[in-house]
């Protein structure tokens, strides 16, 4: 009897660790991709910020780090970088949400013009730039690109919350209203709670997007040296890259990286917070 | 190529040039070769097969920047953002040992050997070929249309001289506006490094009034594209040169060269010139290249870059392309990115000379301490 139980434990546990394995099998493809063109390179590029030349390959510490931090160039386009996302990012996200419930409310006049809100993501930047360029010429200051941000990602974040919104269970509406709840509750306590990891999701993604700018940017004002104001880090990055500063680049984009990681934890302990 | 020699005969059947020990597999031999933007003088391929690909900025910074193995040669001018690069970034091999080298750019005149040269002391690039923008005139021409130049010449007095051809009707010439704001623009630039001077505000003014102000005075005259087109320059009274091969064409003892009246004072030299990779698979075939073409223009009497070619022995108009050569610098520019297209605005009227000096200045502030 106790062999037979040892004997089905075993097999168990066989059954069990097979299952595991094939699992981890599984995960290898997505990590090896995952450590070849991300984890890798990163590393390399950690590795390059702390020599003094990619040709001479000198160890200098922090030295490229104090320098890049020091230079006021790499301290205007972090500045504007981080005022592009604390100001467009809530503006877009908030936008997003309302478009969205008026979508999933089936506000007609909304519903009818739905196709606006997703063609920025399907025309080529350069011909949205020629009709930005002749909207604002040479306006001085910073809105057309703030602009050009908000409009060309509204569509993804439209999308995204509206299937939220439409996920979720019309059930748990219909048990809310038969215990008494009214409109207001029902979206304070329902609504936002259960698409709150979307909106965090869209907000991470509206973050990165941010970085993602440059291209518009580039084609808008033409020049490697735009305006003080619209000069973001892809600017600083790309113009050491094209001075063969190999070193200011990977310091900045490990610099950039930090950043971003400091976002993405600062949101994930606000979602921590707000869940509990 | 003869067991394993290789010549240079001229027409006369004289050797110029031998290098000896050459094996016949070496002329088999290909070199690749990368440009940013196209680059028109060539280095001469003496039997290598030189594979040149023109590849744009961005994939010319990553090519260097990864230290592809796949490239041997970059060629590149002076007037390009990337030639400063390469040299202070040290993304190249240094040619200090490589046999005939250091005796070529000791024959050269003394500004290639300093430009080739970086601060510990490594031979960085090896100059393939050195143009020096001169002006050259003919003395009785001139003379007899009252036009005056003279060594001392002020920018002044070159507008005017060229505003008298012009006003003549008869006499043929050459001033671009074009070509020659932008060399009076880039070679201020180099010298003072910033717009906003009162040097450079008389500068805008007289650019701006006095050669685009007479634009249909400041481009060919029609008797010179008939020059142009039958090659005979004999009735060309002055025109701005820079290579060999224009200054072939008026050398004649009735003309002759002087320097051009530039911010720095001396002579602007555009160096095309040859770096090569640290990592190229093929160094060894590449430095024996570069060994061969320093020893064939070395022996190259034409070679102008030399500061005792026996070309400039041959007549007086040699003599003075001599001595404009020999004053003349290497300086390697800002990109005019930073100001060329502000300044045509300024030049249209679309902006103000004080906006123009901020926002150059704006850019080229950024493009110095980003």
């Amino acid at each position: 009897m106790n062999k037979r139980r040892r004997g089905m434990k075993t097999d168990r546990k066989k059954i069990h660790l097979t299952y595991n394995t094939k699992c981890k099998l599984c995960l290898v493809p997505s990590l090896a991709g995952t450590a070849v063109f991300f984890v890798i390179p990163y590393i390399r590029v950690l590795y390059y910020s702390v020599i003094g030349s990619q040709f001479r390959r000198n160890f200098v510490g922090l030295k490229n780090y104090i320098e890049t931090l020091k230079n006021q160039y790499f301290q205007l386009a972090l500045k504007n970088s981080l005022l592009l996302i604390a100001v467009c990012v809530p503006v877009l996200v908030v936008l997003a949400l309302v478009i969205s419930l008026a979508l999933s409310y089936g506000i007609k006049a909304v519903r009818r013009t739905r196709f606006a809100f997703v063609l920025p993501m399907v025309i080529p930047a350069a011909g949205v730039v020629m009709i930005w360029q002749d909207v604002f010429g040479s306006s001085g200051t910073v809105l057309p690109v703030y602009l050009l941000f908000i409009w060309k990602n509204i569509g993804i974040c439209i999308v995204l919350l509206t299937a939220a919104f439409t996920a979720i269970d019309e059930s748990v509406f219909e048990a809310a209203r038969m215990d008494g709840a009214g409109n207001f509750i029902l979206h304070t306590k329902i609504t936002v709670p259960m698409v709150a990891p979307t909106v965090y999701f869209v907000s991470l993604l509206s973050i990165v997007n941010t970085f993602h700018i440059f291209q518009e940017s580039y084609l808008y004002y033409g020049t490697n040296y735009p305006p003080d104001h619209s000069y973001t880090l892809q600017y600083y990055m790309n113009n050491n890259f094209l001075k063969l500063n190999y070193q200011n680049l990977a310091t900045s984009a490990v610099l950039t990286s930090i950043v971003v990681f400091a976002l993405v934890m600062a949101g994930m302990a606000l979602m921590r917070r707000y869940r509990q | 190529v003869l067991n394993g020699n290789f010549s240079y005969i001229d027409s006369d059947g004289a050797t110029i040039l031998e290098i000896s020990g050459l094996l016949e597999q070496d002329f088999d031999k290909s070199i690749n070769m990368i440009s940013a933007s196209y680059v028109a003088e060539a280095p001469t391929s003496l039997g290598y097969i030189i594979n040149q690909k023109e590849i744009g900025d961005e994939s010319f910074a990553l090519t260097v920047l990864s230290q592809d193995k796949d490239y041997d040669l970059c060629i590149l001018s002076s007037r390009e953002d990337f030639a400063a690069s390469i040299r202070d970034k040290g993304a190249f091999y240094p040619l200090n040992d490589v046999d005939g080298v250091e005796e070529y750019l000791d024959a050269c005149f003394p500004f290639i050997k300093e430009a080739a040269t970086n601060e510990d002391g490594d031979i960085w690039m090896f100059p393939v070929d050195v143009r020096v923008m001169a002006l050259c005139y003919d003395t009785e021409i001139c003379s007899a249309a009252g036009l005056a130049f003279s060594d001392d010449m002020t920018l002044q007095d070159f507008i005017s001289n060229v505003k008298s051809a012009y006003s003549d009707g008869s006499i043929s010439y050459a001033a671009q506006k074009e070509f020659f704001s932008e060399l009076l623009l880039s070679d201020y630039l180099m010298e003072y490094g910033s717009f906003d001077t009162p040097e450079f505000r008389e500068l805008a003014e007289t650019i701006r009034t006095d050669i685009w102000g007479n634009e249909d005075a400041f481009t060919y005259s029609s008797d010179y594209n008939v020059a142009l087109m039958s090659g005979d320059y004999s009735n060309v009274a002055f025109d701005i040169l820079s290579d060999a091969y224009a200054y072939s064409f008026h050398d004649s003892d009735s003309k002759t060269v002087i320097s051009l009246p530039m911010a720095g004072g001396k002579s602007i030299a555009t160096c095309t010139f040859i770096c090569v990779n640290p990592a190229s698979e093929h160094l060894e075939d590449t430095l024996a290249y570069i060994s061969a073409l320093s020893k064939s223009l070395a022996g190259d009497e034409d070679n102008l870059s030399l500061a005792k070619a026996d070309i400039y022995s041959t007549s007086d108009f040699y003599q003075a392309v001599n001595e404009v050569y020999g004053d003349a610098q290497i300086r390697f520019t800002y990109s005019s990115e930073l100001y060329a297209d502000d300044f045509n605005d300024y030049l249209d009227g679309t902006v103000s000379l004080e906006d123009f000096i901020a926002e150059a200045d704006r850019k080229l502030s950024a493009y110095k301490n980003e």
